[in-house]
């Protein structure tokens, strides 16, 4: 096979010395690695590990979205080969490189050659999308965050598709971003992998040039002005009241007697009919007698009902207002409370420090307010005595 | 007196009263009991704190499965604290350990209410009531 290009490592080894040169800025390095630990953080927590550990899979996407916020800021303001500028090519030279690799002509680029800037827009974009429908999803089904006061559950469903398709359209693309960085660094013989850590590369590009200076001043500050301006905005928009639900007045009555054997069981937690047929059923109530007074039951059954899961756009109201036609009356018989309890073992229920499935506080300690955060759940270990 | 003294004597004297009142609040509701056992029977008798005790500690067919006697919630010891079949805690029963304990007529006439049809599958006598009373009055 004709050698048409210079072959470029073994050709210059053998002419003068190899050089370094630094390609990837401090900056950049530590933006890159950052961002695969926080990436591989989320990805376990979101894909893997149950809702508990929704905290850390939010902490691990908020240090994301500031990561690829920054970048944007650096890709602006870096040194040569950080900016977006020295890695934005023509479709043509796109097409061109393409057309040099198939031919084994392709020459060696110091920063992203075309197809590897593709990529990193790629990348960018679908973790983008990822942490903007992550937000939504964080606010319409969990109603917290800044925008919980925005989107509704059956809006955060949709999201959290887009959310769950753009997660897998990230993993195909990790993918191939590896499969590129490896592809590469044995053509060049170059392992492009140290180079993300050292920010050095042997010379002898294609498109050499000098590292234009940063502009770091300018970089410190826009990130200064955005900080000052979203931390406050996020926090502001967080404490706004959430979609859908409204503010539950206080019902003495309510707690103390739907209290006594039980925790007082949040009126969003079953829908209309079945508080009803509770209400209408009390002397002979789940094997006990919890009659009450005519005044009394008036009194809490207008309370449940107006209160109903129907009125309320929480997560738990939302699936728990599905009951098990044959059993309306129970939360605990609904598809979606099987579903979510189905690792509990009985005896965990049943153990002292929790004694049954019904006392929700137990194990949610919000269950009072009948929100159900993921965050707000500890099981009570057995106290060895 | 000053005003110094007036606070003293008053805190001194409400300090007293609240464990008398409370005393005097497990006498009314026994007293109401009384007056109606007397009226069912004219050869009432008093109460006893033994039959309160077999009351307590029975075991019945006529109510709830899952529910065949006082115990089965307040714990076969009237001194330590209870758990419902939906396990929520019940504060003791004894008044020793609750002093609260028979204090509010409304509040103990529910609960003999339903507890008695639970368990009993009938309702309690004025005697069967008093007579519980005096056995965890007693402890
Ligand atoms: C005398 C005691 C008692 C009182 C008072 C009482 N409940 Fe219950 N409730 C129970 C028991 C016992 C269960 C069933 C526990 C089990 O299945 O083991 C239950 C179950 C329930 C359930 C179904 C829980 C599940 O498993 O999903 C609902 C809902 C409920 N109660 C609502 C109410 C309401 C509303 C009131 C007030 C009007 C009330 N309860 C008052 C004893 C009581
Ligand atoms: C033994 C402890 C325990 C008890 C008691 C318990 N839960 Fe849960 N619940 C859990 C755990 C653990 C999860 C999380 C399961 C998962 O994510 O896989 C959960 C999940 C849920 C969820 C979904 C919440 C979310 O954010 O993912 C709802 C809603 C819920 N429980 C409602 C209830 C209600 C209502 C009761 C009482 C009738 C109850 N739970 C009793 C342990 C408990
Ligand atoms: C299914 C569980 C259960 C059983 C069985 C049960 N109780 Fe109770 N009982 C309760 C609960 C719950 C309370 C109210 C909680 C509290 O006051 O701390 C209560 C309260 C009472 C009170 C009110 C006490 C007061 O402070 O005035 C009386 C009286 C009482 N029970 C009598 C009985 C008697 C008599 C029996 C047996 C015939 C019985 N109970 C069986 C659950 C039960």
């Amino acid at each position: 096979m004709d050698v048409v290009g210079p072959r470029y490592e073994s050709d210059l080894i053998h002419t003068r010395p190899t050089r370094f040169l630094k390609v990837w800025d401090l900056p950049v390095r530590v933006f890159h690695w950052l961002l695969v630990t926080s990436i591989a953080v989320a990805s376990v927590t979101g894909w893997l590990l149950p809702a508990s550990w929704l905290q850390i899979h939010l902490i691990a996407g908020t240090v994301i979205g500031c990561l690829v916020l920054w970048r944007i800021v650096w890709g602006f303001t870096g040194t040569r080969y950080s900016r977006f500028r020295s890695f934005i090519f023509s479709a043509r030279s796109t097409v061109t490189h393409l057309k040099d690799l198939m031919e084994g002509k392709a020459q060696r680029e110091a920063g992203h050659n075309p197809l590897g800037a593709l990529m990193v827009f790629a990348l960018l974009g679908s973790i983008n999308a990822i942490v903007l429908t992550g937000v939504a999803v964080l606010g319409g089904q969990f109603k917290q965050g800044p925008l919980k006061a925005f989107v509704s559950f059956a809006g955060a469903m949709n999201y959290r598709e887009i959310h769950s398709v753009a997660a897998v359209v990230l993993l195909v693309l990790v993918g191939g971003h590896l499969a590129g960085v490896i592809f590469e660094s044995w053509r060049t013989r170059e392992n492009l992998a140290t180079a993300m850590v050292t920010g050095m590369k042997s010379d002898g590009f294609a498109h050499e040039a000098p590292m234009a200076q940063s502009r770091t001043g300018v970089a410190v500050s826009v990130s200064a002005l955005l900080a000052v301006l979203l931390i406050p905005g996020a926090y502001a928009l967080t404490s706004l009241s959430p979609f859908g639900i409204a503010a539950l007045p206080r019902n003495a009555t309510w707690e103390t007697e739907c209290g006594s054997c039980h925790m007082a069981f949040h009126p969003s937690l079953l829908p209309v009919k079945s508080w009803a047929a509770i209400m209408s059923g009390l002397s002979q109530h789940f094997g006990e007698d919890a009659s009450l007074d005519a005044a009394a039951k008036k009194e809490i059954t207008d309370y449940l009902v107006s209160h109903s899961a129907e009125s309320w756009d929480s997560m738990a109201a939302n699936r728990l207002r599905d009951v098990d036609p044959a059993r309306p009356l129970e939360i605990t018989a609904t598809r979606f409370w099987l579903h979510m309890h189905n690792d509990i073992a009985p005896a965990v229920f049943s153990s002292k420090a929790i004694g049954a499935k019904q006392n929700c506080s137990a194990c949610h300690q919000d269950a009072a307010s009948g929100m159900f955060a993921p965050q707000e759940i500890s099981i009570p270990q057995e106290k060895t005595e | 007196m000053s005003l110094k003294a007036w606070i003293v004597t008053g805190a001194f004297i409400g300090g007293l009263a609240v464990p008398v009142l409370a005393a005097a609040g497990q006498d009314a509701v026994l007293a109401q009991y009384k007056t109606q056992a007397i009226a069912a029977d004219p050869a009432f008798a008093g109460f006893s704190a033994k039959r309160g005790a077999e009351l307590y500690k029975s075991s019945n067919s006529a109510g709830g499965p899952d529910t065949p006697s006082c115990s089965s919630c307040h714990t076969a010891s009237p001194l330590k604290a209870g758990m419902t079949r939906a396990g929520k805690a019940i504060e003791p029963m004894a008044v020793s350990a609750s002093p609260s304990r028979f204090t509010d007529i409304a509040k103990t006439e529910k609960w003999f209410g339903r507890n008695c049809k639970t368990v009993l599958g009938r309702a309690c006598s004025a005697q069967e009531k008093g007579d519980f009373i005096t056995y965890l009055s007693g402890l």
